[in-house]
């Protein structure tokens, strides 16, 4: 047990590697794996007795220059990454010297902080899954140090198992949730999702992504036929090539106010972790959480781009909500650059006629209508002036993008103030229709104007595919055969109508999975200790949290030792027990070694007049554990 | 003596008695709360540690599931307290046999476990001198057993043996000081040499003054065992087809030879303590009796391996000069 490692350690040790490798391939560098295998080679050689391990000097040299090496080709990657790497380094290159116990504790100690790394990088269900599988191996791996693992049954390794499950549970329920101790490399590269600059063409890319933007849910169901616009940003300059935010947009505002006595729909926000700090939320809502806050283009911003799930509660007030706009604000609506002014020019001569803009606007609707707009997912390339107009007029072949951009031109060359809003249209609900899923294929774009009082909203999509706005892409008739072509095999199964049912299944675990373990923070830890003390009849914090405590201990002692296993000992034992006990009384202990008949033997002749008692039950007692009839029941008992 | 040794010396003699006091010598033990210690390990540290470490990135990320993580390593580390404790309670030790040994050769000391379950790895040490070697324990289902050398030959007493136990996962060190009154025998190394250094004896205690050496006699043909000399067989009758026999040599008188270091004048003194091991045994693989003459030590004529031990003991223990 201190001597050196064993052939079967150490081949756990490598299967260790691998998978931990695995579950970290797309999030470090390829060196790495590469250096890792020739290790885990070069010990393999070792164990089969072909070569000799690498000397201290051979070790000390590849060691140095495969960190210089690492350190160059992950000089552009994010320092938490590049922290990852070096450890999988040092975790790889263990192999070269796998010699004693200390070499495999160290080895088992940097698998399990990559297994918690990896988490850190991202924490789905999946992830928290091979997390444990790997914490798991290296505790077998750290087993088989003493002891040999084809021995260990599965019957007395799952009750240790069992008792660790309660009690991590408990000190879960009891850990307290501070604020971050000091700010930490964010561990997220930037991932796809929608940037804030649009250019056309740019949501096509996400349309091919199934990842998952966000979830809401609501107290109360809600009509699925209805088209949800979730607002994430707006886009109000245009410099003829793309869109993007003014300053003005980004600024904190006050949150919109509802109308007294109007009603509103409390709904809630479980966001993936994306590193962006735009939040999607209904025209008009209200929050009272904390770290987000109102912009001037009413939308709601994390105050600084968060690392992992979030989940924020908001009141959506509807239509009866308002903002505030400026004047100065409005003027500069209607910016568009002087050459598309000039190329608009004829065209626009007809609609001036009307004199209000939202008379404008349908007049643009009727014009869109009349035209032989289509619907595609595979636009041509459409990039400046020139691309605009043949869109608008020639082609006239594309996505929202293309029409949002197409409308908020022709109504800032009429001089409607208005601007383009990006976020996400629609989305999956559950069969309650109180919870809906949201991913990047249901990221839209559509059109706001102002009507001299209010900010109106108008989706050209919905003119020309009214499809597109009712179902998402891959139901919809129109489209699914475009989202097919562009969509990978497995997304089209997968996403297929009769997957339903398994789709919303898992939809619904991976709610549950954010809302109560990834999201179980400071807040609802305080509610949910608030519940238990009004249920223990209006306690203290103590008792509830001792009582947490308590229960814990108790389910893990419970659980080891399985009183439900406990069985009495049947009336012939208790009662040759007792009689033993008697006897004892009266002096005459029966010593280790000594076999009932010699023990009543000496009783006899010691103490005679307790003999009978004795004599009888040592005959009961053997009769029911020696004879036939006893035999096949102590056989049913096993 | 520098303070900080003296210091050292007066912790060492406290432990001694407090220890002694604790869990008194004794052949057999039976462990328990009363006589185990466990500490977390190395590795129970660097766990711990790990748990921090994890608990802070957690924080810090305000990531639940690598908190939930650090929480579970804390709660392996807390069942491994248990697990490491239950592994070594309830065990029965006992001392199988004291050990013994040629000097420069390996002695074991072989101490049987007792228990009513399934043990899972223990360890042995011994706290010895450093010019003394001992080996990696080894522990099969019911007996552990540690070989060591002895730098000189003699009877030691063993100081307290250290069992341990790191079972589960090494996080906890679980162990205890145990003292088995064992003692270690280590006699001579053999030197063989062709002559007999022997008197003959003669009656109880006496012994001839006749020295020189001197040569067995015939004394006729019995069973050949496996384990005989090939020498002694007697190869003519063999050829002449009977069954393989033995001849027997006893000396001039039954009552066996006295081996004496007197005869042996002519080398050191402990080189004549070798030459008398060498010919203690042969004369018992040659079922003779005999007898042991050193200068502080008398043991009469006798056969068998009672008597080898005796005679190995009495050599072991000889004063040294």
């Amino acid at each position: 047990m201190n001597g050196y490692l064993s052939a079967s350690t150490i081949k756990i040790a490598m299967a260790c590697y691998a998978l931990t490798c695995l579950v970290l391939l797309t999030n470090v560098l390829w060196l790495l794996p590469v250096v890792g295998l020739l290790s885990c080679f070069w010990s393999y050689m070792a164990v089969t007795g072909k070569w000799s391990l690498p000397s201290r000097k051979i070790l000390r040299f590849v060691t140095i220059v495969a960190a210089i090496l690492v350190l160059y080709l992950g000089r552009d990657l994010p320092k938490f990454e590049l922290f990852t790497c070096i450890i999988l380094l040092g975790y790889g290159l263990k192999f070269a010297e796998l010699k004693l116990r200390r070499d495999i504790e160290a080895l088992s100690m940097s698998g399990i902080l990559l297994a918690a790394l990896s988490l850190v990088i991202s924490s789905q269900i999946i992830d928290a899954v091979f997390a444990l599988i790997i914490i798991v191996m290296h505790l077998l791996l750290l087993l088989s140090l003493d002891s040999k693992l084809q021995k260990l049954r599965f019957s007395t390794a799952i009750k240790p198992a069992l008792v660790v499950i309660p009690l991590s549970i408990t000190l879960f329920l009891l850990l307290p949730r501070l604020a971050p101790l000091w700010k930490m490399p964010s561990a997220n590269q930037a991932q796809t999702g929608l940037s804030d600059e649009v250019q056309v063409g740019d949501i096509s890319e996400l349309i091919r992504s199934d990842r998952l933007a966000f979830r809401a849910s609501f107290e109360a169901p809600q009509n699925s036929s209805q088209a949800w616009y979730w607002r994430a940003m707006v886009m109000d300059r245009f410099d003829g090539q793309r869109w993007f935010r003014s300053q003005a947009t980004q600024l904190k505002s006050n949150p919109p106010r509802g109308a007294q006595g109007e009603s509103y729909q409390e709904y809630s926000l479980i966001l993936e972790s994306n590193s962006q700090a735009w939040l999607p939320s209904l025209k008009y809502s209200q929050s009272t959480d904390v770290g987000i806050f109102y912009r001037a283009d009413d939308n709601w911003e994390f105050e600084s781009p968060p690392m992992n799930r979030q989940q924020k509660s908001m009141r959506w007030l509807g239509s009866s909500g308002n903002s505030d706009i400026s004047e100065s604000n409005l003027t500069e609506l209607i910016d568009l650059p002087p050459q598309y002014r000039v190329e608009l020019e004829s065209f626009i001569q007809g609609f001036r006629a009307y004199s209000s803009a939202s008379q404008q606007m349908s007049a643009l609707k009727q014009w869109f209508l009349s035209q032989e707009f289509g619907y595609t997912l595979q636009p041509p390339a459409y990039s400046g002036l020139q691309g605009f107009l043949d869109f608008s007029f020639n082609q006239q072949q594309g996505f929202c993008v293309h029409y949002a951009q197409s409308l908020v031109v022709f109504a800032r060359a009429l001089g409607i103030p208005s601007r383009m809003v990006t976020g996400y249209l629609g989305g999956e609900w559950d069969d309650n229709g109180k919870q809906i899923t949201i991913r990047d294929f249901d990221a839209h774009a559509w059109v706001e104007y102002w009507d001299g009082e209010h900010w109106q909203q108008v989706d050209p999509t919905a003119w020309i595919s009214p499809q597109r706005v009712a179902l998402n892409y891959s139901n919809n008739p129109d489209t699914a055969q475009q989202w097919q072509q562009t969509a990978g095999t497995w997304n089209r199964i997968w996403y297929s109508q009769s997957l339903n049912q398994l789709r919303q299944g898992l939809d619904q675990i991976d709610y549950w999975w954010a809302s109560w373990v990834l999201n179980f923070d400071s807040q609802r830890q305080f509610d949910f200790y608030n519940r238990l003390r009004t249920l223990l009849g209006n306690s203290s914090l103590i008792v509830a949290t001792a009582s947490v405590l308590a229960l814990g201990i108790l389910i893990s002692v419970l659980l080891w030792m399985q009183p439900w296993h406990w069985r009495p000992a049947p009336k012939t034992t208790r009662e040759l027990r007792r009689q033993l006990k008697r006897v004892k009384a009266k002096g005459l202990i029966r010593k280790k070694s000594e076999s009932l008949q010699d023990f009543s033997a000496r009783v006899a002749k010691q103490q005679p007049n307790e003999y009978a008692q004795l004599k009888q039950a040592i005959h009961k007692y053997e009769m029911y554990r020696y004879s036939a009839q006893s035999t096949i029941d102590n056989y049913k008992d096993s | 003596m520098s303070l900080r040794r003296r210091f050292k010396s007066f912790r060492q003699m406290r432990y001694q008695s407090w220890i002694e006091r604790r869990i008194p010598a004794s052949h057999s033990i039976v462990l328990n709360r009363n006589n185990l210690f466990i500490l977390p390990s190395h590795f129970g540290f660097l766990w711990l540690i790990l748990v921090i470490l994890l608990l802070l990135l957690g924080n810090n990320y305000q990531n639940n599931l690598v908190s939930l993580m650090g929480l579970i390593l804390l709660s392996i580390w807390l069942l491994c307290l248990v697990l490491c404790h239950q592994n070594m309670s309830g065990l029965e030790l006992r001392l199988k046999q004291h050990p013994e040994a040629q000097q420069g050769l390996m002695a074991s000391l072989k101490i049987a476990i007792e228990a009513d379950k399934q043990i899972l790895p223990i360890g042995l040490n011994l706290n010895l001198p450093k010019d003394w070697g001992q080996t990696n324990s080894l522990h099969n289902d019911d007996e552990l057993s540690l070989s060591f050398t002895a730098g000189q030959r003699g009877e030691y007493l063993l100081p307290r043996v250290r069992v341990w136990s790191v079972f589960p996962l090494g996080l906890f060190r679980c162990w205890s000081h145990l003292n088995f009154k064992a003692k270690a025998l280590f006699y001579p190394m053999s030197r063989p040499s062709r002559v007999c250094p022997a008197d003959e004896a003669q009656g109880q205690g006496e012994q001839s003054l006749a020295s020189g050496p001197l040569m067995d006699e015939f004394s006729g043909l019995h069973a050949y065992r496996p384990g005989d000399r090939l020498s002694h067989v007697a190869w003519k009758q063999f050829a002449a087809g009977h069954a393989m026999q033995r001849k027997d040599f006893s000396s001039r008188s039954g009552q066996g030879l006295i081996l004496s270091h007197r005869h042996l004048s002519h080398l050191a003194y402990e080189a004549r303590l070798e030459v008398l091991c060498y010919w203690a045994q042969r004369l018992n693989q040659e079922h003779k009796p005999f007898g042991l003459e050193l200068s502080h030590q008398h043991l009469p004529a006798g056969h068998g391996s009672v008597q080898l031990n005796l005679a190995l003991q009495a050599l072991a223990r000889e004063p040294r000069r």
